[in-house]
């Protein structure tokens, strides 16, 4: 039982995560069409800057936070405007590998700026200590980030489907022509999908960081999340959170009662198996082909 | 845009070559672009017969890693960018070829037969993850093959941790020519990938020019027609995934007998991407643009810290040059998919407004406008990339 519940919480943990880095995806995927491969180091970013100011001591926690987020926000719209605005019109394949290009650039400038560094990132305010919870112990610092990444995923979801602003991005996504026909500035919503994007890629990269060590292995936790996304569907903003947390609690699951070197395959191969069966995912809209 | 394959005139369906009036157009366009590959090949025997001639140990070895690129490249360069099917997973059939080289080498089979037994391998390694490109197509393509991508490097890793002398340094077998001195070695070496690679290239232009590659352009851009057209598309398609899985597999092979070790660390989803971004640099759907791409791609790494030295000094050079490296490759990425999506052979074909194959398709144009009265495709036309989009 407690092996259970130990399970179950840190799928929840995971799947938080998982949840805001599918929710960026998402969020660019429905703006530009464009699946970002660059999401791992949109992660890795802030992480790496909050760990290095907090190794040096030059900047108090909140205000890296701020800046990190910020500068991230700042390269996802610059993306946006410098290249998928010029890319108008090809094909959407294109979009995809202009993102290669973007990890890799960012790659390089990360490794002349930080190096390769391992980085443990520890927030002041939160809660320390055990948590006893059914015969289980759990650290209150991921209870208090699971908590967290939840809820925000949460209100992300929920802001994009009962707010104005939401409702614009939205439409923007769904049809542009008749969005911008409605008043709706088209390019700057997409433009601010993608800091958003990048924003709560951000986010979920501190989050994970925070209970896990900082190192360039942290944009594999992106890869990961494509699973989840595909398994929502792809284009679904609730589908994102609800994959995020089927793959997390799922990963959680096969490396308690299984082996965690098994986690990659078998998440995956769940992600085929959807994606050959239910093409448009959980949450998607289906797709006709016409010709 | 029905008027799209008119831009080149390879691109023309069967249809079209039977109901036309005459051939003459068709013939030529055939025959022009392997006559431009032999002309490719003797450029690179000069290149290679240039370096074999000097004594530098490290640009012989950029040579030969130049040349196993290629054939990485002109392989996804007839899956991607002919057969219009997106695939991330390359870097696993290299695994696949070289693990299965290492497991033929230890069961006794000496050397061309392990890398044949590799190439083999991964083709039908291929065959089995080309098979959601049944059903999927575009993006959701290249995520099947990224879930393959996963899956094959699972059963790797089990393979080198499981199997006697692996671990995590991997396996290692003795390098080949390697009597010959380290210098000689990476002569012979390029001699030996220059041939290779001659035929490669050859081939590859060769089944572009064909039956075969019409097909697969057919499929690329339309495909239900290409079920009308009787076209075999499931067959075409396992095809391309076999042809290129085998390709890729005989690269991981040579890989493992160039440098004597294997570990599957070496083939991560970054050195897929790579090869995707060759095959784009040069020009998809081009196997002179995949040869550039390939060359442009590998070499950065080992010019990069020469040419920055005069800017940022020797010492940080040799620190940074591989991030800046990675950086410019980035952004090569990026600007070629804004400037020119057909990459750099699209370039010259602009630059050189009246090359050769603009003759022909001017001929088409004209033959177009007396036999049918259609619309007249200009230019080298910013045609199709090879890419469907969702």
């Amino acid at each position: 039982m407690a092996q259970f519940l130990v399970s179950l919480i840190g799928g929840f943990g995971l799947g938080g995560t998982y949840a805001l880095v599918a929710l960026g995806i998402v969020l660019a995927f429905r703006a530009t069409g464009t699946f970002n491969f660059a999401h791992g180091e949109f992660m890795l970013f802030p992480a790496f800057l909050i760990g290095a100011w907090q190794t040096s001591h030059s900047a108090s926690l909140a205000v890296s936070v701020i800046v990190g987020l910020a500068i991230v926000g700042a390269i996802g719209a610059a993306f946006y405007l410098l290249v998928l605005q010029r890319a108008t019109g090809l094909p959407a394949f294109m979009g995809v590998i202009a993102s290669f290009g973007l990890a890799a650039v960012l790659d390089g400038v990360m490794l002349i700026i930080f190096g390769s560094p391992e980085y443990a990132i520890h927030f002041s305010g939160l809660p320390t200590g055990v948590v006893h919870l059914a015969g289980a112990r759990f650290s209150a610092t991921s209870l208090a980030l699971t908590g967290f990444t939840l809820v925000l995923a949460a209100i992300v979801a929920g802001g994009l489907r009962f707010t104005a602003v939401g409702r614009r991005i939205r439409a923007a996504g769904q049809d542009p022509i008749l969005a911008s026909q409605g008043g709706i500035n088209v390019r700057r919503i997409y433009m601010g999908s993608w800091a958003l994007a990048a924003v709560l890629a951000g986010v979920a990269g501190i989050a994970y960081g925070s209970t896990n060590i900082v190192d360039p292995s942290l944009t594999s936790v992106a890869l990961a999340a494509f699973p989840a996304i595909l398994i929502g569907g792809l284009d679904s903003i609730e589908g994102a959170v609800v994959g995020g947390l089927i793959v997390g609690i799922f990963q959680a699951f096969v490396a308690t009662y299984l082996n965690s070197e098994l986690i990659d395959v078998l998440t995956y191969t769940m992600m085929l198996v959807v994606m050959l069966a239910y093409p448009q995912g959980l949450f998607g809209t289906r797709r006709v082909v016409r010709v | 845009m029905p008027a799209r394959e008119l831009s080149t005139p390879a691109g023309l369906s069967e249809a079209d070559a039977r109901t036309s009036l005459t051939r003459r157009p068709l013939r030529l366009a055939r025959r022009l672009r392997p006559r431009a590959a032999w002309y490719g090949v003797g450029a690179m025997a000069v290149i290679t017969a240039y370096f074999t001639l000097g004594n530098s140990a490290f640009s012989l070895f950029t040579l030969n890693s130049c040349l196993l690129a290629i054939f990485g490249a002109v392989a996804l360069n007839l899956l991607m960018g002919t057969a219009g099917l997106v695939s991330i997973g390359n870097s696993a059939f290299l695994a696949v070829g070289a693990f299965a080289a290492v497991f033929a080498v230890r069961s006794g089979i000496p050397f061309p037969g392990d890398v044949a037994f590799g190439g083999v391998l991964a083709g039908l390694v291929g065959m089995v993850i080309g098979l959601p490109a049944v059903r999927l197509r575009g993006l959701h393509l290249a995520l099947a093959t990224l879930a393959g991508f996963f899956i094959i490097t699972y059963f790797t890793n089990e393979y080198q941790s499981n199997a006697r002398g692996g671990g995590t340094g991997g396996f290692s077998v003795a390098p080949l020519f390697g009597s010959a001195g380290l210098t000689g070695q990476q002569k012979d070496w390029a001699w030996f990938l220059f041939v290779l690679v001659a035929i490669l290239v050859l081939g590859a232009t060769r089944i572009a020019h064909e039956r075969s590659g019409r097909a697969w352009r057919m499929i690329r851009d339309h495909e239900t027609v290409a079920h009308t057209l009787g076209i075999a598309v499931t067959r075409y398609k396992m095809i391309a995934f076999a042809l290129s899985s085998a390709v890729i597999g005989v690269e991981g092979g040579l890989a493992l007998h160039l440098s004597g070790t294997v570990t599957t660390d070496q083939f991560t989803l970054q050195l897929a991407i790579t090869y995707i971004a060759m095959v784009l640099i040069g020009g998809l759907d081009s196997v002179a643009g995949a040869v550039i791409g390939a060359v442009l791609v590998t070499a950065l790494p080992a010019i990069v810290p020469n040419l920055v030295t005069g800017l940022i000094g020797a010492q940080s050079a040799t620190s940074d040059g591989s991030a800046i490296a990675e950086i410019i490759y980035g952004l090569l990425v990026m600007v070629f998919i804004m400037s020119s999506p057909r990459g750099i052979v699209g370039l010259l074909h602009a630059l050189t407004r009246v090359s050769a194959t603009q003759r022909v398709t001017g001929q088409l144009g004209q033959w177009r406008r007396k036999t049918l009265g259609g619309p007249i495709q200009s230019g080298d036309g910013g045609g199709s990339t090879g890419l469907e989009s969702q």
